[in-house]
């Protein structure tokens, strides 16, 4: 009988000092909604960024004799040769894509194109993808660009000349992810 | 028994200013590292790329990053508020005469105008800024290996291209032109990843 009601009086003083030393769960969830407010409305939905290493066409910088070492030593690549393929992109008014060489084949623009950079584009992944069959093994390409030429329209050279898409098969290719930049006169 | 309730009671802390403070803090910490972290300017319009690989942030410690921004404006409606497009973006054109903008973290915008003459001065700035980093990681690279500075040739810190969609390309090709000079090895460019 004594030892029941001792017991209950433990209890209870337990119960005293939890109610004491407890946490309030109210505000804390106050804070997590604010946090999660706060990140709710601060997201802002960004079109993805990505990116992609470039390199120079040999011998136009002090820098690239360097590479050319290297390459000699690397056991891989024991004979690292220039590119051979090139594509000469000349701009027309407003920096925008005028003609269009891969080598020596000059790209005539896609007539079913209504807009004229997207006609060149479209020869010119069908022309890269020949090349690419006539050159498996190769990975590298050279671009050279008019000065006057726009960003985003080189960059859709660049990309072309990157990966494409077959239209066969609609499967990517990776075409020459190596890309080496030069300049025209 | 029953005074024990009542003593608890009057031992309380009240937990909810103190919270309430807290939460104020870490509001304005996170506000104040989500700006130090955005380097990457939002007023560059990068050109999409179907082939840009996805960036894996873990690999790279360091990095130098360059904005090549054309200076814009929003386009405005009659009464003066700007035009939003339906995903509530504002319209931004070109502020007239065309000016673009180098932003290179740690240094100071070098603004100048779309003009010949204007840009070599632009570039040339943006070079010094890069001379300096470049020593800079000279040092730290001759200091990290134990060798002279005057042997560290190479640096292998990659330089991040952010170039506006409007931006002449002879710009861009000059500045890897020049940073591959300086030494720096590792030259990327940016670009939207584009799913089709």
């Amino acid at each position: 009988m004594r030892r029941r009601r001792h017991r209950v009086k433990v209890d209870s003083a337990s119960g005293g000092d939890f109610s004491s030393t407890s946490i309030f769960v109210t505000p804390m969830l106050d804070m997590a909604f604010q946090i999660l407010a706060f990140f709710v409305f601060t997201y802002n939905p960004v079109a993805l960024e990505g990116q992609f290493p470039i390199s120079l066409v040999q011998g136009e910088t002090a820098g690239e004799e360097q590479n050319k070492k290297e390459d000699k030593t690397s056991p891989d690549q024991p004979t690292e040769l220039k590119s051979t393929l090139t594509i000469e992109v000349l701009a027309r008014e407003r920096g925008r894509i005028g003609s269009i060489r891969v080598g020596t084949v000059r790209i005539e623009p896609a007539s079913e194109e209504a807009d004229r950079t997207e006609g060149f584009i479209k020869s010119l992944n069908k022309e890269l993808l020949t090349l690419k069959d006539q050159n498996p093994t190769e990975d590298r390409i050279s671009i050279k660009a008019s000065p006057t030429l726009r960003w985003e329209e080189m960059m859709r050279v660049i990309d072309s000349a990157r990966r494409s898409v077959d239209p066969k098969t609609q499967a990517r290719r990776d075409l020459f992810p190596r890309i080496s930049l030069g300049e025209l006169d | 028994m029953a005074s024990s309730p009542a003593g608890s009671n009057e031992m309380e802390v009240n937990l909810t200013p103190l919270l309430d403070l807290v939460l104020q803090l870490i509001m304005f910490f996170l506000a104040c590292i989500n700006f130090a972290a955005d380097q990457a300017s939002s007023n560059v319009q990068l050109p999409m790329s179907l082939s840009a690989q996805e960036i894996q942030p873990k690999t790279e410690s360091e990095f130098i990053l360059i904005n090549i921004e054309l200076v814009r404006k929003d386009r405005l409606a009659p009464n003066g508020e700007p035009i939003r497009t339906s995903d509530n973006k504002t319209v931004r054109d070109p502020v007239e005469p065309r000016a673009f903008k180098f932003r290179i973290i740690g240094g100071a915008e070098i603004t100048f105008l779309d003009r010949p003459d204007q840009k070599s001065i632009g570039l040339g700035r943006a070079m010094s800024r890069m001379k300096t980093l470049a020593d800079t990681l000279r040092f730290r690279i001759a200091a990290r290996e134990k060798i002279d500075v005057s042997k560290v040739k190479e640096i292998k810190v990659p330089i991040i291209i952010r170039g506006d969609v409007e931006t002449e390309y002879q710009l861009i090709y000059q500045l890897i032109q020049q940073c591959k000079s300086l030494g720096f090895q590792r030259i990327e460019l940016r670009a939207y990843t584009k799913n089709n």
